[in-house]
């Protein structure tokens, strides 16, 4: 997760910087003051001891027991030994650390006497030792804390823009009922973030939807002057005509046959849905390769290549005639604009058919873009846009079907339709 | 199996009219069906949860409108509803809460080649199917459905293995051997095959839970579309 998610990490870290920053800077404070208040509160102690034994010393000329866990050292009244870790001592208070333990020691002289006031650290050092234990605890407490917070911060916060950047991921192609985004989250930055979300969509498919309306337009007002053309070019073809002008109409009259065919695809392609095709407008595979071979037979054997239709397998069904013919004349006449020399091959299996060709081949760069428009490969010939496999690949995303091209062992390259959903 | 000429399935030719609403008021009678139908939702809410509360669910097949209210509980969700009986979207369509009027949209269709574009719901919700479908290239055809029509994830319910009452019915089966049962359209699918058959579609999986672990074959799982 945290490898996936930057920010929720950064956050959780700053969060336990911060922390650890203060809760270290209060430890530290607990810790300081508590020695300097030792020394103090201990130091006072033991000077109003010594201070009493100065007092029975002086008026009753004894030294005092003394109870509370104080020992009393005078080398020069008491025969007792002085312990090793005592011997540079120097008059005042001090902390003095020995074999057998760490003591508190008050040094004074009375009457050129040496009184040394000592008092066992131990007790008292496992009272500090505790007190450590719980700063620290405190301060690991603090810090498990801060990660739970942040955890919970990172949650209300970075889940949801996760959520929205899942939703908003491939939410161009959704339908129409698709609900706004906004008021799923709250009146706050989010929502405003879902907010400008939905605008964006709700503009890309009023601009898709324009688009459409305007393509279909066009097609449709576009189909009565084609027609036009092509019937006016059809009747001045029984008459009379010299070699050259009767040339010059045949050349009218297919080029709006072809213009008539491409209105039709485009028509077809801006209705909203993959309408299912018409009865009278559906044709099987085969008889479609039968119709695209007498098309474009003649044409690829006039420029010295062979052609040739393979049926490997039948596949059964029936496909829209229009949108079918589009594809793979496309294909074929793509196929002979770029091949030299051998022969293009139509060859139809039990998944749909492929196009393949002994020309150049596709180069690797060129494979990413080949179905883009107005995209021509490199060795770009004959006249055309470059619509033509752009073209392709809208038909195919409508229909279902899926198109691939890549090149062949012996060379050439290999355009594969198959059809039906996927 | 080509892809053009749909699957039909023997069980989804029974539901007409009167059985239909016999369906609609199966899941309200009764002590046991209520509290079923209570650890039902429950399993459903969960899943849908776990799938990130999608916005826009695909509820197919819908049957008579039975997990509408609680798909609905989501107040900006839309629910598009379908199923392969017109009798089950009538009937659903009558007696649709109306609260709800506005934000159901039924569908006539199959689940194996839905009426919809590529990418177009947020989430296919499919309780009560796929338990029907015996034949795994069925099935495997069905989830390829599903990954080109959702956007993001697909819930589905079926009977698993590794429970108390799937061992109960093989043994059944078993000793039954032979002669035909009168309830031979619902199968169960081992946890592993189905695991796999969801991998092998295109789908991960988010999640799963079980309507009584251990005991009951009803699993839900969640699943999301990998790219």
């Amino acid at each position: 997760m945290a490898d996936k998610q930057p920010l929720a990490r950064r956050i959780l870290l700053s969060f336990m910087l911060l922390t650890a920053l203060i809760a270290g800077i209060n430890a530290w404070a607990i810790i300081a003051v508590v020695h300097v208040v030792e020394e103090d509160l201990i130091g006072d102690e033991m000077r109003q001891e010594m201070e009493m034994v100065e007092t029975v010393y002086l008026t009753e000329g004894r030294i005092p027991d003394l109870t509370g866990g104080s020992a009393l050292y005078v080398p020069t009244l008491k025969a007792q030994p002085l312990p090793a870790a005592f011997a540079g001592l120097h008059p005042g208070y001090q902390e003095v650390v020995g074999e057998n333990g760490a003591w508190h020691v008050l040094e004074t002289s009375i009457e050129g006497h040496r009184f040394i006031l000592a008092r066992n650290q131990d007790a008292f050092e496992a009272r500090e030792q505790m007190l450590y234990k719980v700063v620290v605890g405190g301060f690991l407490l603090a810090i498990v804390l801060a990660w739970l917070i942040g955890r919970l911060t990172v949650r209300r916060v970075i889940d949801p823009v996760i959520r929205l950047a899942g939703q908003v991921r491939g939410r161009d192609s959704m339908h129409e009922l698709a609900p706004p985004l906004a008021p799923e989250y709250g009146d706050d930055e989010l929502g405003q973030l879902a907010g400008a979300f939905d605008q964006a969509f709700g503009q890309l498919r009023r601009a898709i939807e324009r688009e459409r309306l305007f393509t279909s337009d066009v097609s449709h007002e576009l189909r009565t002057p084609l027609m036009i053309v092509g019937t006016s070019a059809e009747l001045l073809l029984r008459g009379e005509l010299s070699g050259r002008a009767r040339r010059q109409v045949e050349r009218i009259a297919k080029a709006a046959g072809e213009m008539r065919a491409l209105v039709e695809v485009f028509l077809q392609l801006a209705r909203a849905q993959a309408a299912p095709a018409a009865p009278e407008a559906a044709v099987s595979l085969a008889a479609m390769a039968a119709e695209q071979g007498e098309v474009w037979g003649p044409e690829i054997t006039a420029r010295g290549l062979a052609f040739v239709v393979v049926s490997e397998a039948a596949m059964p069904g029936v496909w829209h005639a229009t949108l079918l013919r589009a594809v793979m004349g496309n294909l074929l006449r793509n196929a002979s604009h770029y091949t030299e020399r051998g022969e293009i091959r139509l060859i139809l299996d039990a998944g749909g058919f492929r196009v393949e060709d002994s020309g150049p081949g596709i180069a690797a760069d060129e494979r990413e873009r080949l179905f883009d428009s107005f995209v021509r490969g490199s060795a770009a010939r004959g006249e055309g846009l470059g619509l033509g496999l752009s073209l392709v690949r809208r038909i195919c995303e409508q229909q279902g079907w899926r198109i691939e091209a890549h090149n062949l062992a012996g060379g050439g390259s290999c355009f594969s339709v198959r059809l039906g959903r996927f | 199996m080509t892809p053009n000429l749909p699957i039909q399935l023997e069980f989804s030719n029974k539901y007409d009219s009167a059985h239909a609403l016999q369906y609609f008021h199966k899941h309200r009678a009764g002590l046991a069906r209520r509290l079923s139908d209570w650890r039902d939702r429950q399993l459903a809410r969960r899943a849908l949860q776990l799938a990130g509360d999608p916005g826009l669910v695909l509820d197919l097949p819908c049957g008579a409108g039975r997990f509408w209210p609680l798909l609905g509980e989501q107040p900006n969700r839309v629910i598009l509803a379908a199923d392969n009986s017109p009798h089950m979207l009538e009937v659903a369509r009558r007696e649709m809460p109306p609260a709800l009027a506005g934000r159901v949209h039924t569908l006539h269709t199959s689940a194996f080649a839905i009426d919809l574009e590529a990418a177009s719901v947020d989430s296919i919700f499919c309780m009560r199917l796929l338990h029907h479908i015996a034949d795994p290239a069925h099935r495997l055809a069905m989830l390829r459905e599903f990954h080109r029509v959702t956007r993001d994830t697909v819930i589905v319910s079926l009977w698993v293995d590794g429970n108390y009452k799937a061992w109960r019915r093989r043994r059944l089966e078993a000793r039954r051997a032979g002669r035909p049962g009168e309830n031979g359209n619902r199968f169960v699918i081992p946890a592993a095959t189905a695991e796999s058959e969801f991998a092998s579609a295109g789908f991960a999986i988010l999640g799963h839970h079980d309507f009584l672990p251990g005991y009951a074959m009803w699993r839900v799982y969640t699943l999301r579309k990998l790219a």
